[in-house]
């Protein structure tokens, strides 16, 4: 039984589907990445999910035009992660609370939104598989990696470039300090204020691009909550992730992976009971967390809001 | 020792019941299948009935003796059956009087006819523990007080009042209707709100007068309703209970038609009279006699329906009915026999019926909430609109705490009946339900009432998903190319495993080359985590795909992108992905809500559970029309739905 | 004005000839922090600024440096008048500044603490090569030596000091405000600070060092201002200043600067600490075998640079914190396993390093606070029952012994002054009369006035025969009270010193690590 597990057929089937599953948490927990690396802790990242899932959605629908769709996304995501940074930077309102405070605001205008604009469930056509030539051609490994879409493709390009951004630029240095320690970056001319603007927005934008991922390119469909939680999950990826892109890589596709590993366990009728599969990819990642974690230390100033003077 | 113990049971029982038959145990068995008429006995069996009004009331009292009749017809004459009766006993002291009289003298029977003479009767009937009573109309018997040798009796007159209601919404050229009735309560007020729902339902747009006079005997007012009626432009009356004779009258002299109950009432105004009601009561009779003749003389109740042809509608022969409309009376009265037309929708306070319910996922999931929604969007229909039926509703109360917090606002608020859909919230309600005694409770999918709890406010419903599940696998089955299904659910358990069962069940029945490969993904919402499955299960070679909750919207998606067929349930999904929804299983909740308002309605807050099946037409096979399933498919689908129904077929054996 | 050599400083930038405040009155809400205070400072000189805690030193220089913005006042820049209102601005114009707790991020190199902020000559991109070049230039110039791909928390206080001067030069800074630079360095530290700061002046940078230390005030500066209660109270030449004449200034009374310590008889042990060995908040080892006893009737100093096991000393021998290994003796019973309360108990007494944190509840009222340690015995309470009559009392009575300044003993210890929380700790702490106080920095943070207070009591009780640990960084404060002096580093015990051979330097070699037998 378990030795079904290792056919090929299974391998590309696991590969495929952790890489499709990971998509959406890599867009939000990149973007949870740069908020929490210079401080802020946004638990909204769930509600800020749903409206770009709900506004890609709806636009798309509505136009026909998926560009569109991705554009209202960001839109979206721009109002909600400047809301989030108003509330935790400008008001200087404890993090997680006014997370959870976002989190309800998208629930609950996505769902009425929903209910107002389009009342049933409807599909929408979304991105298509692009073949990336010849490198689609490969055998196996084509199909897994290089047979996606458009969104996926963004998904995993986001890691090198969010490396890149937070450690080889002047923007990157700016986060990393305001986050490890802000009376530092101010006295040296940074405003802390606007750099967590920044991140907490772009975040907002990530967040939001990870709800059209699902709406528009994965799934096509939109329903109410039809995050289901997938947003606190990124929010866990980026402690697991150590607060590093690659780190968050590693963290969704280990949590994707193992996901799609219990899915074919199940298929393959491998006598493990439902209900411990679906535990594996928490308890798994939860396995990994503790013994990698302890060796990383968060940003200094996370969850703390920055006042200047003493 | 199992042995002895089953034995010590056995014997225990029998003195039981040897001690419930007051000392006739040793016959009990033989009498049990005899039948009464044959009863060997020399002496006649001897019957007293105590009665309101005149036995030739043409109302209720006349309907009790017609029956007395035809039953010592039927049993061949007095040398076998004889009866008694003491007629105008409206003061209920005198009628006790009477009633112990004919005890004392040895009557085997005793019928008290009004619901008035209950307590007396409470009274006497310990003291003479071998004569058997009866009264009606009531379904209260006193066992619970201990009592054991009273029947009770009483007629579904709802359902006759709904037919002449029909009747009376089709005729009605004003679109003004006119009811008079004694006192608000009982078989009266029963008839009374069957017949106002069945005018309304007929003809949405009259407008039913209701008058209740406060009297059984009072003639002249009920004339004078009558006239009051006629006046506000009424057009067809009816009336209940034996002081309508006046009102026939003024009918008459109006030229405005009358529909009767109880007794025929023809022969007062043949010109004018349409038909009616007419009790038999020698159906519940009967019963009652098989039963004292075994030795049970009392603790039952009976009902007399038109379905046991204890009631029955009579048609004025000399009445010119148009013929549409008695082809509708025939309709309305097979409706009702088959359960499908709900005689008591309305209200009759005025006040519409209010309803709550509180959902797991959004009203439109395309899947159980939404089975919930449509079926009280249909009932409000079938009611007349939100005047008559309103209903409120929490959706994507996936959080248990919320659910409960909701379920308890709209207890406070005042609401008739509120379901809880879903049975995660059985627990709230546990807690909720005895705060509000007054409040009907449902929820589902589960059988638990807590009844046996003490909670008697509490429905309980589910679906035999396996049934529908069963026929979806045999389509599934017969439909596979590369004889692998794929089968996503939430967790195992409950609803969702019921279908799937039943589901891998059929697959396999019908064609056993199929391997079912199912997947649980642990969760009612995560629907990237469907959709993920389906790719997994298409990726092993499935070329149909079936699953259950409301996340398989994602699922359904990634089933159209790969040109797999899908297989339905809960609700219809066929607007998703036309081309490869084959069809599926709906549910049709109203088939239970219906059973359960009617219960409220009666004053029965909970305590039952109930099934939706094929069978009671609560779950359908709906097939995509627009696509072409083989004709022997087709075939052999309607051939599993019958065998299901029959019970030739069993989903899970 | 064309800019000619002697315009530009070595760095490359432009001196500052002459910065001047006029006038500059800043108000906080009930406060008056600087009323019209003048200050000048001109290339090539270091002008010290002095005064108590609250006089207002850090309002003025938070001003200079774009912290705050002054409500009256001008700041003249070579004779050009100037507004600041950010950092950036003060940068800008030259204008840099060390804080007394260093404005560094840990988890960055040295060459990127450096760049942050600063406009890359790769635009967005970093250029941490060209930073770290420049930094191994400037390191050359002023003897700052450090290695640009360090990363902070691998650098000693020393080194962390030697990047934000090098993080201040770099940006241009022509005039250099120094906060306290020297309360975190040893001697030989601060030897090779003021070696740097000597550079500075004679290359034509304008230096403003504000300090506690009167000598170092002496030593190093060349003018002095003397803030009191937000006045400028005098401004002198150091040549014509003694320690005496600042400290009476800045106070406004005469001080006893020089503590006469009659001669007691010492008693027996009473605290005795065996190979005590125990682990950091990091689970790293702090203390390694660690042994001393203290006498009656003494003090025992344990120098040691900030961070070498102090605290966690402190906290070992008071129950805080577990022991690994070893003994804690109190009057000769074993208590290395007692808990805190059961110490207290037996007659020790603590004054915690971090006295709001761990010595009050901020939120508590003075009264309240007073009574922390006994509150569950009589006479504060009964049966459970506050007695608040006697707490009361005992609230009166002690903050009339102690004078503690406070508008009532209702109010909550958060409002009050640095100086009165500690006085209210020793008034706590002493009152009970301990045969052992624990002293952990009893003076760190407070002002001359505060300190002389503290150090009179610490005093009192070595008089009464008491045995007294005094824990400090302030090697001044050990030498004046301590009779012999034990030096801490990296957990362990470099040597003891009687307190007639200390010196300086003798303690300044061991507090880096270098014991006896090494020394040349």
């Amino acid at each position: 039984m378990i030795a079904d597990l290792f056919t090929a057929q299974v391998i590309i089937g696991i590969l495929a589907s952790g890489i499709r599953l990971a998509t959406p948490y890599l867009y939000a927990s990149i973007g949870e990445t740069f908020g929490q690396r210079s401080g802020v802790l946004n638990l909204g990242v769930e509600g800020q999910m749903l409206l770009g899932a709900f506004g890609a959605f709806f636009v798309t629908l509505t136009t026909g035009n998926l560009w569109l769709g991705l554009l209202a996304a960001v839109i979206i995501g721009l109002v909600m992660g400047l809301l989030m940074a108003f509330i935790s930077v400008t008001l200087q309102a404890q993090q997680g609370i006014s997370g959870i405070g976002v989190y309800l605001f998208g629930l609950g205008l996505s769902d009425l939104l929903f209910q107002k604009l389009v009342g049933t469930v409807e599909t929408v056509s979304g991105f298509r598989p692009v073949h990336i030539p010849f490198l689609s051609d490969i055998p196996v490994l084509g199909e897994i990696f290089f047979s996606q879409n458009l969104m996926v493709y963004g998904a995993f390009a986001l890691v090198p470039i969010a490396w890149f951004v937070l450690n080889k630029t002047t923007l990157g240095l700016k986060i990393r300090a305001v986050g490890e320690n802000p009376q530092a970056a101010d006295s040296l001319g940074v405003s802390v204020n606007r750099v967590r603007y920044f991140t907490v927005t772009l975040g907002g934008i990530l967040a939001s691009i990870a709800g059209a991922s699902l709406s528009i390119a994965l799934l096509n469909v939109f329903q109410q909550n039809m995050t289901s939680g997938l947003g606190f999950i990124a929010v866990a990826l980026v402690y697991f992730g150590a607060w590093r892109p690659l780190g968050v890589l590693a963290g969704a596709l280990l949590f994707s992976l193992v996901n799609a590993l219990q899915l074919w366990i199940q298929v393959l009728s491998i006598p493990i009971p439902p209900d411990f599969a679906v535990m594996m990819p928490y308890v798994l990642t939860i396995v990994a967390l503790v013994l990698t974690v302890s060796r990383v230390r968060p940003p200094s100033a996370l969850t703390k809001v920055y006042e200047r003077g003493e | 020792m199992k042995h002895t113990k089953w034995l010590a049971l056995l014997i225990l029982l029998a003195m039981l019941l040897a001690a419930c038959g007051g000392g006739t145990a040793e016959t009990e068995a033989p009498a049990v299948d005899e039948p009464a008429v044959e009863e060997p006995t020399g002496e006649p069996f001897r019957v007293a009935v105590v009665m309101p009004s005149a036995i030739n009331d043409l109302a209720f009292s006349q309907s009790m003796y017609d029956a007395l009749v035809k039953i010592q017809g039927e049993m061949g004459g007095e040398a076998n059956f004889t009866f008694d009766f003491s007629e105008g006993m409206f003061v209920v002291d005198d009628a006790a009087a009477a009633i112990r009289d004919y005890a004392a003298e040895g009557f085997d029977f005793i019928i008290a006819h009004g619901s008035q003479y209950g307590s007396s009767l409470q009274e006497i009937a310990p003291d003479f523990p071998e004569t058997s009573f009866a009264h009606g109309t009531t379904s209260a018997t006193f066992v619970e007080e201990g009592i054991t040798n009273i029947f009770a009796y009483e007629a579904a007159s709802d359902q006759g009042g709904y037919v002449n209601g029909v009747i009376a919404g089709l005729m009605t050229e004003s679109n003004v209707i006119g009811v008079v009735g004694p006192i608000e309560t009982g078989d009266a007020k029963l008839y009374v709100d069957g017949f106002v729902a069945g005018a309304k339902s007929a003809n949405p747009a009259a407008q039913v007068n209701v008058n209740y006079i406060g009297s059984f005997s009072d003639v002249a007012l009920a004339a004078e309703a009558a006239n009051t009626h006629i006046a506000a432009g009424a057009d067809v009356l009816t009336g209940t209970a034996q002081m309508v004779v006046g009102a026939i009258g003024v009918a008459e002299e109006n030229g405005a038609l009358w529909l009767g109950t109880q007794s025929s009432q023809t022969s007062l105004a043949p010109d004018i009279v349409v038909g009616g009601q007419i009790y038999d009561w020698a159906v519940v009779l009967n019963e009652m006699l098989d039963n004292i003749n075994s030795g049970t003389l009392g603790g039952e109740a009976y009902l007399i329906t038109l379905e046991n042809s204890g009631e029955t509608i009579e048609l004025n022969p000399d009445f010119d009915l148009p013929a549409d409309v008695a082809e509708q009376v025939q309709a309305t009265i097979d409706g009702i026999i088959a359960g499908e037309i709900e005689t008591l929708a309305i209200a009759a306070s005025g006040e519409p019926f209010r309803v709550a319910v509180v959902m797991p996922s959004a009203v439109n999931d395309l899947a159980f909430s939404q089975s919930m929604y449509d079926a009280l969007v249909k009932i409000q229909g079938e009611m007349g609109g939100e005047a008559n039926f309103t209903f409120d509703f929490s959706e994507g109360m996936f959080v248990v705490d919320d659910a409960a917090a909701a379920i308890r606002d709209y207890a406070a608020e005042g609401y008739d009946f509120i379901i809880a859909h879903g049975s995660q919230y059985g627990s709230s309600l546990q807690e909720i339900a005895p705060d509000f005694p007054e409040t009907s409770f449902a929820h589902g999918t589960t059988s638990a009432t807590f009844v046996e709890e003490g909670i008697t406010n509490v429905f309980a419903y589910e679906a035999a998903s396996d049934q529908g599940g069963y026929v979806n696998g045999v389509i599934a089955g017969l439909m596979t190319e590369s004889n692998v299904i794929g089968v996503i659910g939430p967790i195992e358990t409950g609803d969702a495993k019921l279908y799937v069962d039943g589901f891998v069940a059929g697959a396999e029945a019908i064609n056993p080359d199929a391997q079912v490969n199912v997947n649980y993904i642990g969760s009612f919402s995560d629907v990237a985590l469907a959709a993920e499955a389906a790719n997994t299960h298409i990726a092993a070679g499935a070329d149909v795909l079936t699953g259950t909750a409301q996340m398989v919207v994602g699922a359904i998606g990634v089933a159209e992108e790969n040109g797999a067929l899908w297989l339905g349930t809960q609700s219809s999904q066929t607007s998703l992905a036309p081309d490869i929804v084959v069809g599926g299983q709906i549910y049709d909740w109203a088939v239970v809500l219906n059973l359960i308002i009617n219960n409220i309605n009666s004053g029965t807050l909970g305590g039952e559970a109930y099934l939706i099946t094929l069978e009671n037409s609560g779950e359908t096979i709906e097939l995509n029309p627009d696509f072409d399933l083989p004709a022997d498919v087709a075939e052999q689908v309607q051939a599993t739905i019958d065998g299901i129904i029959s019970g030739e077929i069993e989903p899970l054996p | 004005m064309s800019e000619t050599q002697s315009e530009l400083l070595p760095t490359g930038h432009r001196r500052i000839h002459k910065m001047e405040m006029h006038g500059i009155t800043k108000r906080f809400p009930g406060v008056l922090a600087n009323d019209k205070v003048d200050f000048d400072v001109s290339s090539g000189e270091v002008h010290a600024l002095l005064g108590e805690n609250g006089a207002g030193k850090s309002t003025l220089m938070k001003i200079l440096y774009g912290l705050y913005s002054q409500n009256e006042g001008d700041i003249w820049l070579n004779d050009e008048k100037v507004s600041i209102h950010s950092p950036g601005d003060a940068m800008r114009l030259g204008i840099g500044m060390i804080h007394q707790h260093f404005m560094l991020v840990d988890s960055l190199t040295v060459a990127e603490n450096v760049a942050l902020g600063l406009e890359s000559s790769r635009g967005f991109l970093t250029d941490l090569d060209v930073v770290s070049e420049r930094i191994l230039e400037l390191g050359e110039i002023y003897g700052l030596q450090v290695e640009p791909d360090a990363y902070i928390w691998q650098l000693s206080v020393g080194q962390q000091q030697r990047v934000e001067i090098i993080k201040a030069l770099y940006r241009g800074a022509a005039l250099l405000i120094l906060d306290e630079p020297t309360a975190v360095l040893t001697p030989q530290e601060v030897d090779e600070f003021f070696v740097t700061m000597r550079q500075m002046v004679s290359d034509g940078h304008a230096l403003i060092f504000i300090s506690h230390k009167l000598h170092e005030v002496i030593d190093i500066c060349d003018r002095v201002t003397v803030l009191r209660d937000g006045r400028v109270e005098g401004s002198r030449s150091t040549k014509d200043a003694t320690k005496g004449i600042l400290a009476e200034m800045m106070v406004g009374r005469e001080l006893g600067l020089e503590k006469d310590k009659p001669d007691v008889a010492l008693g027996d042990v009473q605290l005795q600490v065996e190979n005590l060995k125990a682990l950091s908040n990091r689970e790293t080892p702090a203390l390694r075998g660690v042994d001393f006893e203290v006498y009656s009737g003494e003090i025992l100093g344990l120098a040691g640079v900030s961070g070498n096991g102090q605290r966690e000393l402190a906290e070992v021998i008071t129950g805080l914190r577990p022991a690994t290994d070893g003994k804690v003796f109190l009057k000769g019973q074993d208590v290395s396993q007692a808990s805190p309360g059961q110490i207290m108990e037996s007659g020790m007494a603590y004054i915690p390093e971090e006295r709001m944190r761990d010595g009050m509840i901020k939120e508590f009222s003075v009264a309240e606070n007073l009574i922390l340690r006994e509150h569950h015995q009589q006479p504060f309470s009964q049966s459970g029952f506050l007695n608040l009559k006697t707490v009361s009392t005992n609230a009166d009575t002690l903050i009339e012994s102690y004078n503690v300044k406070t508008p009532s003993q209702e109010t909550p210890v958060k409002s009050l002054s640095g100086g009165n929380i500690q006085k209210l700790v020793l008034a706590r702490e002493l009152s009970r009369q301990p045969d052992v106080l624990i002293a952990s920095q009893p003076t760190r943070g407070l002002d001359i006035g505060a300190t002389e207070y503290v150090h009179e009591r610490l005093l009192e009780q070595r008089e009464a025969g008491r045995a007294t640990l005094l824990i400090s960084e302030d090697l001044d404060e050990i030498m004046a009270l301590a009779d012999r002096i034990i030096v801490i580093f990296e957990g362990s015990i470099m040597g003891e010193v009687p307190r007639a051979e200390a010196t300086a330097e003798k303690l300044g070699l061991l507090m880096a690590g270098i014991a006896e037998g090494e020394q040349h």
